[in-house]
């Protein structure tokens, strides 16, 4: 029998937008300037030789650290703030957290300390907020935002006490830190000598780096002319790759009629490299200048770059909150060779502020 | 497909040495679910199986966005593989294949 349509709800919408650049890749850009929460970065680069010290070369300043039950009041004590805040840059996210259900916060190096929290934390906290945009209806998220650079805050010794006691009612949160000082003179491990003073069980880690290759026929597109559809196309065969899928055509077409899109010639090596763990946007420009340095653009068709957030960061680019209810999937491809490039943005909802000045 | 949704999923058994699934296998029984909750028509929908892990009976598959819903509502819904009791557990969801390759959800830093 053949089931008249009585079930059909739309799938979860998400965006997916092209911006093209010519020359050398903007690293001043907002896409990668903005997005301070990176969690994975994978190179995809066809038949290059030069990979060998890359995963040292990439990543030798990128260890950070993890520090188990913080307590949220440690944030704001005097001495954190002018000996890390406001000198260096520092980054922190709460981890082990989910946005949907349990209260996530985050530190971003221009000081700003961004917590949200359900509406029963909200009403114990005592500390000013405002509906998160995203449940204006339900009214059942809420968004705090105290900016600890503040020259205001610490001159008032009276609101910093009330902070920390307000902080001091949330519940203790495993983080992970890093933090860049303000010159090579100082040591960034100092952020975890801080924390272990306090008392705190310090760990550092380092990003974890995977590496496969595999042999496929190579999408032939132009990147100056590319439109949004071959961009996808492109897109989802550089997802191909980095999930190391079965690239043997079947030819019954019973398990998968996937074929890859515009391709010519014979198959080719592929590398891809992974790494996981907690970047931030400057690291993210180190990673990117390091790739080009190591590879020869001049040999190469293109190289690509994707950077994906963490998944229950309190925020997504610059100030936009994180959606709840998604797969937190935010994250960008820059695909670039010696001429130009483009930037592919994916953000895993649809829903965007009316007003996005308000919220800048 | 240039609007597609890609599920990351395994498929369970009581026993965990229990059956083995080959791919062929592992596909017509999702699209028997399919079938089962949403008829013929649904059933015929061009879902595509991107990779597949023998021994973890894990898989990525590929469907089209009209028909994400459905599937995803016969996965929660099947309990049977060629008659041993199963299930499937979904471990990611992306409209975007590279955001398969990791979730730092489940990392462990």
């Amino acid at each position: 029998m053949l089931s008249p349509e009585i079930f059909n709800f739309p799938a979860p919408e998400s965006l997916f937008q092209v911006e093209k650049f010519e020359g050398k890749v903007p690293l001043n850009n907002q896409n990668i300037n903005n997005f301070h929460y990176n969690h994975l970065v994978t190179i995809i680069i066809p038949d290059s030789a030069k990979l060998e010290q890359l995963n040292e070369k990439v990543t030798q300043d990128c260890s950070y650290y993890k520090i188990l039950g913080l307590k949220l009041e440690d944030l704001v004590s005097l001495k954190f703030i002018c000996g890390f805040i406001r000198s260096g840059k520092l980054s922190l996210l709460s981890i082990d957290r989910r946005i949907d259900c349990d209260t996530c916060f985050g530190l971003d190096p221009y000081g700003q300390l961004l917590v949200t929290v359900d509406k029963e934390t909200y009403q114990s906290l005592g500390l000013e907020g405002s509906i998160s945009h995203f449940t204006r209806k339900l009214k059942n998220h809420f968004t705090i935002t105290v900016d600890l650079a503040d020259e205001k805050l610490i001159k008032n010794t009276s609101r910093l006490s009330k902070l920390k006691t307000c902080l001091g009612r949330l519940e203790k949160c495993s983080v992970i830190v890093t933090w860049k000082p303000p010159n090579e003179d100082i040591c960034p491990s100092s952020i975890a000598k801080y924390f272990s003073d306090l008392g705190y069980v310090v760990k550092q880690c380092t990003p974890n780096f995977r590496r496969h290759t595999v042999y496929s026929k190579v999408p032939d597109f132009d990147l100056g002319s590319i439109d949004v559809t071959n961009a996808k196309e492109f897109a989802e065969w550089l997802g191909f790759v980095s999930i190391d899928g079965d690239f043997q055509e079947d030819p019954s077409g019973y398990l998968s009629s996937y074929v890859v899109p515009s391709a010519t010639g014979v198959a080719k090596k592929i590398d891809c490299l992974q790494w996981r763990g907690f970047f931030t946007a400057t690291d993210i420009k180190e990673m990117i200048e390091q790739i080009i340095k190591t590879t020869n653009l001049a040999n190469l068709p293109w190289i690509s770059i994707y950077i994906q957030g963490f998944s229950d960061s309190p925020v997504s680019w610059t100030n936009e909150e994180q959606h709840y209810y998604t797969n937190g999937d935010n994250g960008y491809i820059i695909i670039f060779n010696k001429e130009n490039g483009l930037f592919c943005i994916q953000k895993c909802s649809r829903k965007r502020y009316k007003d996005v000045n308000k919220y800048k | 497909m240039a609007n597609s949704f890609y599920i990351d999923l395994s498929l369970k058994f009581p026993d965990p040495y229990g059956s083995e699934v080959s791919p062929v296998y592992f596909k017509k029984n999702i699209t028997e679910a399919l079938c089962q909750l949403f008829g013929e028509v649904s059933s015929a929908v061009d879902i595509d199986l991107l990779k597949f892990d023998k021994e973890g009976r894990r898989g990525i598959l590929r469907v089209p966005k009209s028909h994400y819903v459905k599937l995803r509502s016969s996965l929660t819904l099947a309990s049977r593989y060629e008659g041993t009791v199963c299930c499937y557990i979904i471990h990611k969801v992306s409209p975007f294949l590279l955001g398969l390759q990791g979730d730092s959800r489940n990392y462990n830093h």
